[in-house]
C-alpha cells in the first residue's frame, strides 16, 4: 500500500466544488488514495490553476451557481493543453440527462454526491490506470446502478480503421449486428459528423473486447476524406489508428 | 407540519457506518478526519441557516434551494441521511414549485431542528470515537 502511495504522490488531481464540506471529503479521500489533492472552490479560477499545475485528473462539481460544471468543462476542452485531462464530474442526483451532457461535453465518468468512498476509489483509479484514454467513445449507455452510482457502458478506444471499417477495444461484449454511432474525436478530426457503425464481430482477448464494426452512411466526400487521411499517415510514426 | 416530521422520521438520522467510514480513514491517515469534517459542517451549516431565514423573509426561493442543495450535500457526507432527505426534498420542491410557503417555512424549521438534534447525537458519537 504504502509503495503503490508513493508511486502516485506526483499525480495531483484537481477538485473544483463550490461547497467547502465537499472539498474536505474529497481531500481525505485522494490522500488516502495516494494523490496530490489541490483543491478549488472557485470555478473561474480554473484554467489558471491549470497553468500552474501539472494536473493529471480533474473532479469538477456539476451544479456550482457562479459558473456551472458544463460550463467549466467547456472552457477546459477548448484549451488543446488541458483537453486530455480526464475529468470526472460529481452532482447531487443521478438524472441520465445530466450525466449525457457531461459525457457529450467530454467528461470521462460521472460520481453522484454524497461520495461513496468504494465508489470513488475504483472509478478513479481505473481512470488514471487507463491514462483517460477514452475520449473516443462509442454511443453510450447509462445505467443507475445504486442511489450512488451511475455507470457508463460502451466507453471504448478506436485502434485501427479501414475505409468503410473500424476496429474498437472495448471493455464490454457489442452484440453482432448492433448499431451504433460514435463520437470519436478522429471523426471530429475529419470533419465526418457522427456516423453509424454495425457491429461485424466481437471477440475477447485478454480481458477486453475485439469489436470490428463497418462505418455505416458514409458520403463520397467522408471517403475522400478518410482515403487522404490513410495516405498522409506515415508508416514510421506508429499511429494506432492505421489501418 | 406533522405530517413532514412523520414522512422524514421514516430515514434514519445519523448513519453510523458513514461516521465509521471517516474514522477509519483518520486512522489511515493519521488525521482527525471526522473531527476536521464534524467542525466544518457545524460552522458552514450553522451559516446556511441563518441564510434560510433570511432568505425566506426575502422570498428568494431559488436561493433558497440552493442552500438546500449545498447542505444536502454536506449532510451526506457524514452519514446525516434525514437531515440529507428533507434538504433534498426542499431544493427538489422549489425547483419543480411543488411547495407553497407554509411548506417551505415548515421543511427550513425542520432542517434547524435535525441540524440541532444530531449535534448532540454526534458530539456523544465523537466522544466515543
Amino acid at each position: 500500500m504504502e509503495s503503490s502511495a508513493t508511486k502516485k504522490q506526483s499525480k495531483n488531481v484537481l477538485v473544483i466544488d463550490d461547497n467547502r464540506n465537499d472539498l474536505l471529503m474529497v481531500k481525505f479521500v485522494l490522500l488516502k488514495m495516494g494523490f496530490n489533492p489541490i483543491l478549488l472552490d472557485n470555478p473561474r479560477q480554473t484554467i489558471d490553476l491549470l497553468q500552474m499545475h501539472n494536473i493529471s485528473l480533474i473532479v469538477l462539481d456539476l451544479e456550482m451557481p457562479e459558473l456551472s460544471g458544463i460550463d467549466v468543462l467547456k472552457r477546459i476542452k477548448r484549451v488543446d493543453a488541458y483537453k486530455n485531462i480526464p475529468v470526472v464530474m460529481l452532482t447531487g442526483h443521478s438524472a441520465f440527462e445530466d450525466v449525457k451532457k457531461a459525457v457529450s461535453v467530454g467528461a470521462t465518468d460521472y460520481i453522484v454526491k454524497p461520495i461513496d468512498t468504494g465508489i470513488f476509489e475504483n472509478k478513479l483509479n481505473k481512470i488514471i490506470k487507463s491514462d483517460g484514454q477514452n475520449t473516443d467513445w462509442i454511443e453510450y449507455e447509462v445505467k443507475e446502478l445504486s442511489d450512488s452510482e451511475v455507470q457508463l457502458y460502451f466507453t471504448s478506444h478506436i485502434i485501427s480503421i479501414g475505409e468503410t471499417s473500424l476496429t474498437l477495444k472495448a471493455s464490454q461484449m457489442l452484440p453482432v449486428g448492433a448499431r451504433l454511432f460514435t463520437n470519436a474525436s478522429l471523426f471530429k478530426k475529419l470533419e465526418i459528423k457522427n456516423p453509424a457503425l454495425k457491429v461485424e464481430h466481437c471477440e475477447e482477448k485478454d480481458g477486453e473486447y475485439i469489436i470490428r464494426c463497418t462505418v455505416l452512411g458514409l458520403s463520397e466526400s467522408d471517403l475522400r476524406k478518410i482515403r487522404l487521411y490513410h495516405q498522409l499517415l506515415s508508416p514510421a510514426s506508429g499511429n494506432k489508428t492505421a489501418a | 407540519m406533522v405530517d413532514f416530521i412523520n414522512f422524514f422520521n421514516q430515514f434514519e438520522s445519523i448513519q453510523s457506518e458513514k461516521l465509521n467510514e471517516l474514522v477509519t480513514l483518520g486512522v489511515e491517515l493519521e488525521e482527525d478526519v471526522l473531527g476536521q469534517m464534524l467542525t466544518l459542517f457545524r460552522e458552514s451549516t450553522q451559516e446556511i441557516i441563518a441564510q434560510l431565514h433570511l432568505k425566506f423573509q426575502h422570498k428568494e426561493n431559488k436561493d433558497i434551494s440552493a442552500l438546500a442543495h449545498q447542505l444536502k450535500s454536506s449532510a451526506g457526507n457524514i452519514g446525516l441521511k434525514r437531515l440529507h432527505q428533507i434538504c433534498a426534498y426542499l431544493e427538489k420542491g422549489i425547483k419543480e414549485n411543488s411547495l407553497d410557503t407554509n411548506a417551505i417555512s415548515s421543511l427550513i424549521v425542520l432542517v434547524e431542528r435535525e441540524f440541532l438534534s444530531t449535534m448532540q447525537e454526534l458530539k456523544q458519537f465523537e466522544k466515543a470515537a
